[in-house]
């Protein structure tokens, strides 16, 4: 069926089963819920022509993760060990770009997306 | 070109993530609805997208918490654009707390808050977002 509608979620990895971050609870129930929540929308959406995704992408080089990280002193000591540098680590994780290309893609090809929850890998810490 | 007539909406236009998704979609011949809390950033960037692209904009300022700014969202751009291809939720939040130092009271209002902002939000855009897609009137807004 042609799709005529596409809603897509910017969820996280935290919402994945295998990854945890510390000090992390809400952020853990919140995105867990959208990942779970986007497969049941996308449930009773796809006979109707709308497509439901949720990427679930690792770190995204943005003010927001920025504020987060420089605001934690254990988070950039942990990260520092891990990629010898902030900056270092800046340089290694998705762009919002990357997510940006992601989601056109999607929106152009959703056949190609039978899974609504879809990961996007980043370096970690 | 192929989308030249299509409409999306994307939440959390004014940085990051949602920003880079609003300019590859009007890079794209999307016109755009750009929903944010901060007006003066969507308005510059509605401007900036429309000069580089061609494409129609609009800047909707947005809480998501409040309902009332979500049914405005969707009300604006079915007044300017009469239809929806697309629907992007980017806004969210880290609401960092620690599970074993904080207190239950700030750990449950943070816990409620995170859920509310990142679930809740996501959960309602898409409620009024599908059954606008449908072409359906919601609630007559």
């Amino acid at each position: 069926m042609e799709s005529n509608g596409v809603i897509i979620n910017i969820s996280s990895d935290a919402g994945l089963e295998k990854k945890v971050y510390p000090n992390q609870v809400p952020y853990h129930s919140a995105k867990a819920g959208v990942n779970h929540a986007t497969r049941a929308i996308d449930l009773e959406t796809r006979s109707k022509g709308v497509r439901a995704f949720a990427i679930a992408p690792g770190n995204i080089d943005t003010p927001l993760l920025r504020k987060t990280i420089e605001g934690d002193s254990d988070l950039v000591e942990l990260i520092e060990q891990k990629a010898g540098s902030l900056d270092s680590f800046y340089g290694k994780i998705l762009k919002p770009k990357d997510v940006a290309d992601r989601v056109m893609n999607i929106v152009q090809n959703p056949d190609r997306y039978p899974n609504p929850v879809i990961e996007m890998k980043s370096f970690e810490f | 070109m192929e989308f030249k007539d299509k409409v999306a909406i994307v939440t959390g236009a004014s940085s990051g993530v949602g920003y880079a998704i609003a300019d590859t979609f009007a890079k794209n011949g999307y016109n755009m609805v750009l929903a944010a809390r901060r007006i003066e950033i969507l308005k510059e960037l509605a401007g900036k997208l429309n000069q580089q692209y061609g494409v129609q904009t609009l800047p909707v300022k947005t809480d998501l918490t409040i309902l009332d700014d979500i049914k405005n969202l969707f009300k604006e751009t079915r007044e300017k654009f009469g239809k929806l291809n697309v629907l992007v939720n980017v806004a969210g939040e880290f609401p960092a707390i620690s599970f074993v130092d904080s207190d239950p009271e700030e750990f449950i209002t943070r816990h409620e808050k995170g859920c509310k902002f990142n679930v809740e939000c996501c959960c309602l855009c898409k409620q009024i977002g599908v059954g606008y897609a449908y072409g359906k009137q919601w609630r007559n807004y």
